[in-house]
């Protein structure tokens, strides 16, 4: 059973993964794991979708 | 009578406070348990990333697929290490960012073990607390009823 995490750590895990996605340098693969496949995204795109990801979890 | 009925009540409020007390101790004694997992699965990735990179590149390798296959794969480059940084995203980092990665989530997860423990030292001070209550209460309630009798 996967346990669902409390909405103030998922916020400080968001946070933290924005800013390392941030600090990353350039050239480096971003990918998203949707179900049981990686998706290689771009950094914004992978800000988006974390942001939306955020939206849904409110 | 009604003396003895508020003692009762009283005694099971003190009884279901103890096993409230002790459900949060076994929860956080879970808790603890799943992070020394994960802490020693962390140590084993690193151990297990060093060993690939000592082994180098074109070295051939069985890739799981799931857990009964495995099929035949050759090394690529090692210093390119894809890590699961949460929230669903993967970032594919050189080996040194990686294992510094990786060895900050095991710190961080220590921290949290840390505080999960203090709470259950906490928890075990009421517990025996509480425990001295219940005897007490217990006594008198016996006390009680033997006065009562007579």
């Amino acid at each position: 059973m996967v346990e669902k995490k409390p909405k103030k750590s998922q916020n400080r895990e968001s946070e933290m993964v924005k800013e390392l996605l941030k600090n990353l340098p350039e050239g480096r693969k971003i990918y998203f794991r949707i179900g049981n496949i990686m998706v290689e995204v771009t950094k914004e795109e992978a800000l988006k979708l974390l942001n939306k990801t955020k939206e849904v979890t409110k | 009578m009604a003396e003895l009925k508020k003692e009762e009540k009283k005694m099971a409020e003190l009884n279901r406070e103890l096993r409230s007390y002790i459900t949060q101790i076994e929860t956080l004694r879970v808790n603890i348990s799943n992070i020394d997992s994960l802490v020693a699965e962390y140590r084993t990735t690193i151990t297990t990333l060093q060993n690939l990179k000592d082994l180098g590149k074109d070295k051939e390798i069985l890739l799981p697929v799931g857990r009964i296959a495995q099929v035949n794969a050759k090394l690529e480059d090692v210093n390119r290490v894809i890590v699961n940084i949460g929230s669903n995203i993967s970032v594919e980092l050189t080996f040194d960012e990686a294992v510094k990665q990786i060895e900050k989530e095991i710190a961080s997860l220590l921290l949290l073990r840390q505080a999960l423990e203090k709470a259950m030292v906490d928890l075990y001070g009421k517990v025996e607390e509480l425990t001295q209550r219940i005897r007490e209460h217990g006594r008198e309630e016996a006390e009680e009823k033997s006065k009562s009798r007579k």
